[in-house]
């Protein structure tokens, strides 16, 4: 089956992305229904991955944003949030500037792509269990977030992940 | 398990972090010791009840076994050459 729309993967097990992704999805729709991206989540299967672009690794996938474009183009990072609001009817209109050029540089996608950065780094505060160790800088707001969990109460759920420590069960 | 000889099972998520950073040491540790264990990969999201019957708490999780019985666990293994080496020859040794 040709592919005629961009398609926008996310990481179903990020309650971030998850909530971006419904989002888009909700965004994408047009007053008939119509959809200007395809959004799908990243799920288990890699050869189902590989059937929609033979370069696409699981992986990489769960890494970062990957936007699938109908000319078998792949797009990463910021330049695949550039990608989904270029799609979305109500963002359009002001991402040609991410296009736009001074002295070489795109100052707006430069922008976009920090702002990603940052996005997937603070991800963990915002509950995504998988997203692995949290950024030295991200730490110290998390630890501030604990504390004032702690304060108020809150009662912490256990992640379905371990991040890297040692222990050794007999 | 069935198989009588050393076998590790990675009991893992394609979405956990931790897993992602494993995964090039893994490869390179199941190269080296290709000639005396095998080594699988159990991803907990298809396998659930693979994954509760051996009692699996998080990803990544390492289990070795021997003649079909768990000889050592190790949760959350530091992704560096030395642990992992460790982790998946030194049960058998034992």
């Amino acid at each position: 089956m040709r592919q005629i729309k961009p398609i926008l993967l996310f990481n179903d097990e990020c309650a971030v992305c998850r909530r971006i992704g419904h989002w888009v999805e909700k965004s994408a729709q047009s007053k008939s229904g119509e959809t200007s991206i395809t959004v799908r989540p990243i799920g288990d299967d890699p050869a189902a991955l590989l059937s929609l672009h033979p370069g696409l690794d699981i992986w990489g996938a769960y890494e970062t944003i990957h936007v699938l474009m109908p000319d078998g183009s792949m797009k990463l990072g910021g330049e695949a949030v550039a990608e989904v609001l270029r799609d979305l009817p109500n963002t359009k209109w002001f991402t040609s500037s991410f296009a736009l050029r001074i002295f070489g540089f795109r100052p707006f996608q430069m922008l976009l792509n920090l702002g990603y950065a940052i996005l997937a780094d603070v991800r963990p505060l915002f509950g995504c269990e998988s997203c692995g160790t949290t950024s030295v800088w991200v730490r110290s707001i998390r630890r501030f977030f604990t504390w004032t969990k702690a304060i108020f109460g809150e009662k912490r759920h256990p992640s379905p992940h371990f991040t890297a420590r040692p222990r050794v069960a007999p | 398990m069935q198989a009588t000889g050393p076998i590790v099972v990675e009991f893992m998520s394609y979405g956990c972090a931790h897993c992602r950073t494993l995964e090039p040491v893994l490869q390179q540790v199941a190269e080296m010791v290709k000639s005396k264990e095998e080594i699988f990969r159990v991803n907990i999201a298809v396998e659930q009840e693979l994954s509760d019957r051996y009692h699996v708490q998080g990803t990544p999780t390492l289990i070795m076994f021997l003649h079909g019985r768990e000889v050592g666990r190790f949760e959350g293994p530091p992704p560096t050459m030395e642990s992992i080496l460790a982790a998946v020859t030194q049960p058998f040794e034992s």
